[in-house]
């Protein structure tokens, strides 16, 4: 008996350490595996407010300042190249986790036509939102149904990611993000970058319209349908982005039409292009491109929908349990730390892109250091 | 099925469960419908060529067998001219039916395999004759494995027809033989009377023996995924695109080709040798250390061991026993006054037809007709220039033990292998002479090694990959009685666990699998 419980363990532990091995350290991680990580570490039913979207989200909006300045919590639960067909499925994962008062959908990932051209560039954005999202049941479904190919390789990373060389301190990222058991930042990701708009087309009283491609159109109308069901407020929010040559403003006038579709659906769409002067946006100082934001412009933003969640919708912050409390005024903490940490890189020539990973952390506690 | 696949080893976990629980006696039969079931996903309808080979060469074997029985019958009745006469007739009957046999079996092969081959040349002349017209290629699927198994049914039938074993009465058996799941994919060329015992005999589950097997497959997987599969992103990048790299870089491919074919190859013998073992079955040895080949005779008798043994008994040995063989030996006798070249010159004439297969065996293009014949022109100058090399060497006092020129030998060897294989992976021949230009182009082998490395940072992976297989390698050319699995085996449970450990943990991490990469198939599989 004993000697065949020796060869039992011999040969389960020579599958299962080697697969531990690689599950831990053959992976891909970046900011937004740590964003979407980052999310299912909040305290269940903790969060106000849920952003959805693509890249115009993490660094045109900071949940820890909003939190320091109007009280309410929030999420970015947002990914680089998002697009239309992810966005229900997006929903559904966080109200599996959080119950929030209001979601808002960014709507510049609805005009995206090389996402469904480019197959590969939409794989690898499913990959970049399901690799941060834990093992559950919705997890298998949002596989099963977006996917139909290599399915073992979502549950278990490595059989996509081995063998790659580049990816280490992002994965030590992922480590000290874990071992902390929250994030600092919420998310956020920024650059000291700025730069200079030429030509700005003022687009404050366009109202031309221009339909959706036509799956986006789809997949938007069968997202104002979720919406209908859902309990909680939805705001549709076209994030600010500098309106310069004929493809952006093409893609302006998609805004037009997901306004008129989203009135037509009882919903609210505010779209932020034609606020630049109540935001306070400078084109020159505020953008890092035409579509995003660099630290400048989102302090302004955050500031800006913190306002109107604030006076128009009446977010008002929830009580938070006494640990989770700490949790986020530490990130109030590390937020603030890292604007000041901007302000001493924002006129460096050098181009800083800064996330949460332990060189910024680590950049950001010497400046806490300082301080004290 | 890949071999390297995880529903390949699902398959085998499931044979191995039903055919130790099964009674000992079905055993074979369990063999033979998984092999069936392998053969059937693989091939599909096309599953048919190799059962009509199968009932070609079985009931050749019956037949060579009633005609032998009828003559062993009649023999008491005839007197001793008679019995002469009759025997005569036997052996000449009996060699007309097994050619027979053999040419209809062939026929398949030659049909599916070379039809574009005779398009190629019927267009090359087209071109040397500026005749305005070129044929079009036949599209022709393969079923799977398709020149390992015809060779093996002919190796078969010819046995019975030299009286090496008798005919096998139940057709599943040989069946069986032709279609065995773990060598259709790339050999080794078994011969009936090795495995069909093998076959018979009630195989009792043994530990020890199962995890011999198993490392053998871990060596295996190794070799195909952490190294050849690798080397080959960085070989395909290069060789699809030649203009886009210098010389040097067409030169390391070049010796990551090689080495890539090499662990390709061997790499998926050791997991065919290893899954086989997990059944009590053992097939034929087919790679022994070839880089440390002293000679292309004898790289040859250390690569594709097992195709060399059939060339040698399947069209060396005829070959030598026909008239014409006795023509020019008789010609060579008359003719020629060294003894040397008398020895030489009738070898030359049967070795002729050896390269000639194995170059037609590699593939349907001239490039292969030219790789068979490049060895074999190598091999004939190296027999010819002989007494000249001996001369040399006592001149030069080098003895055959010194290890300096043994080193050399080897890096020569090493060296020819490398041009024929860039011959072998040009896509033709006058691409392989241009690229033997560019390769001269320049020296700079510095900014070679920069560009290769420049194209995967991840090929170093595969280059320690190397330096493990090599290490490897000088134990089990120091250890030539003992198997490298055995060698493991005798070692503490602590080394064994941790030697595995490191085997598996490097296929995960480092191993070419998975929607990030193109595996690439075994490249010999297609043969």
């Amino acid at each position: 008996m004993k000697k065949y419980l020796k060869r039992t363990l011999t040969i389960v532990s020579l599958i299962i350490i080697p697969l531990l091995f690689v599950s831990i350290t053959q992976k891909r991680v970046d900011h937004n595996t740590l964003r979407i990580q980052g999310f299912y570490q909040e305290e269940q039913n903790s969060i106000d407010v849920v952003f959805f979207g693509a890249s115009e989200v993490f660094p045109g909006y900071s949940p820890a300042y909003a939190y320091e300045k109007y009280g309410f919590t929030s999420y970015s639960y947002a990914i680089d190249a998002n697009y239309t067909k992810l966005i229900k499925y997006q929903i559904e994962e966080v109200l599996s986790y959080q119950s929030p008062k209001c979601i808002i959908i960014e709507t510049s990932c609805y005009y995206n036509p090389r996402q469904e051209e480019e197959k590969k560039t939409a794989l690898a954005t499913l990959r970049k939102w399901t690799d941060g999202i834990p093992f559950s049941k919705h997890k298998t479904e949002i596989i099963s149904q977006l996917t139909d190919s290599d399915q073992l390789s979502y549950y278990f990373p490595f059989i996509m990611y081995h063998g790659n060389l580049e990816n280490y301190a992002d994965i030590e990222a992922e480590f000290s993000q874990k071992r902390r058991g929250y994030t600092y930042l919420k998310g956020v990701t920024s650059t000291n970058k700025k730069t200079v708009c030429n030509s700005l087309r003022d687009v404050s009283g366009d109202n031309t319209i221009e339909k959706l491609p036509e799956k986006d159109d789809i997949y938007f109308k069968d997202l104002l349908e979720y919406c209908k069901s859902l309990d909680c407020k939805v705001i549709f929010v076209r994030f600010p982005q500098r309106i310069e040559d004929d493809a952006d403003y093409e893609m302006f006038c998609t805004q037009n039409y997901i306004d008129r579709l989203v009135a037509e659906n009882g919903f609210d769409f505010i779209n932020l292009d034609k606020q630049f002067a109540g935001i306070g946006l400078n084109p020159n100082k505020d953008f890092y491109d035409k579509h995003h934001m660099n630290v400048n412009g989102q302090i302004k933003t955050t500031e800006f929908i913190g306002q109107m969640l604030q006076n128009k919708y009446s977010i008002t912050a929830t009580d938070l349990s006494e640990s989770n409390k700490k949790k986020w005024d530490m990130s109030v903490k590390y937020i603030e730390l890292f604007y000041e940490y901007f302000r001493i890189h924002e006129n460096d020539e050098k181009v800083y892109w800064w996330y949460e990973n332990p060189s910024l952390l680590s950049k950001l506690d010497t400046i806490n250091e300082s301080y004290l | 099925m890949k071999l390297t696949s995880i529903y390949f080893f699902a398959f085998v976990l499931v044979v191995c469960l039903v055919y130790y629980l099964i009674p000992k006696k079905m055993q074979w039969i369990v063999l033979l419908a998984s092999s069936m079931v392998f053969f059937v996903m693989s091939s599909g309808i096309l599953t048919v060529y190799m059962l009509a080979t199968t009932a070609i060469v079985y009931g050749g074997a019956l037949w060579l067998n009633k005609h032998r029985e009828t003559f062993e019958s009649r023999k008491q009745e005839l007197d001793k001219a008679q019995r002469k006469e009759a025997k005569k007739k036997l052996k000449k009957g009996q060699k007309l039916r097994v050619a027979a046999i053999a040419v209809t079996v062939l026929g398949i092969l030659v049909v599916l395999k070379y039809c574009n081959l005779g398009v190629e040349i019927a267009n090359m002349f087209m071109g040397i004759f500026h005749l305005n017209y070129s044929f079009e290629m036949f599209s022709i699927v393969l079923p799977l494995g398709i020149s390992y198994y015809t060779l093996m049914a002919v190796s078969y039938v010819t046995d019975v027809y030299r009286g090496v074993i008798k005919a096998e009465k139940n057709p599943l058996r040989v069946l069986l033989f032709v279609s065995y799941f773990p060598h259709i994919v790339e050999g080794p060329f078994d011969r009936f009377k090795d495995l069909s015992e093998q076959f018979s005999i009630p195989h009792k589950f043994d530990y020890d023996s199962f995890c011999k097997g198993c490392i053998l497959v871990l060596f295996g997987l190794f070799k195909k995924m952490v190294i050849a599969d690798r080397l080959g992103i960085t070989v395909a990048e290069i060789f699809d695109h030649p203009s886009e790299h210098t010389g040097p870089a067409i030169v390391i491919a070049t010796v990551m080709y090689t080495i890539q074919l090499y662990c390709d190859f061997s790499g998926c013998i050791d997991i065919i040798s290893g899954v086989s073992e997990l059944f009590g079955i053992k097939v034929a040895e087919n790679f022994r250390q070839p880089f440390f080949s002293r000679s292309i005779n004898e790289f040859w008798r250390r690569w594709h061991i097992t195709l060399g043994l059939w060339l040698k008994e399947y069209v060396y040995y005829p070959v030598i026993l026909s008239g014409h063989f006795k023509a020019v030996d008789k010609f060579a006798k008359k003719h020629l006054k060294s003894n040397h070249l008398i020895n030489v010159v009738p070898a030359a004439y049967a070795l002729f037809f050896v390269w000639l297969s194995n170059g037609l065996w590699h593939g349907a293009s001239l490039k292969y007709i030219l790789y068979g014949l490049y060895y074999y022109l190598l091999m004939m100058i190296g027999e010819l220039c002989k007494p000249l090399f001996e001369k040399i060497k006592n001149k030069m006092h080098i003895k055959d033990g010194n290890k300096p020129f043994a080193l050399f030998q080897m890096l020569r060897t090493f060296l020819i292998v490398n041009i024929g294989m860039l011959l072998f992976r040009s896509a033709t021949v006058g691409e392989f002479f241009r690229l033997i230009k560019q390769a001269m182009s320049s020296f700079n082998y510095f900014g070679g090694a920069r560009e290769v490395v420049t194209i995967s940072i991840e090929v170093i992976y595969a280059f320690v990959g190397v330096v493990v297989i090599l290490m490897i390698g000088i134990v089990k050319e120091k250890n030539k009685t003992v198997l490298f699995r055995d060698l493991i085996y005798q070692k503490p449970f602590i080394l064994r666990y941790l030697f595995v450990l490191f085997f598996v943990t490097c296929i995960l991490t480092f191993g070419v699998y998975g929607p990030g990469y193109n595996a690439s198939d075994f490249v010999y599989a297609q043969f």
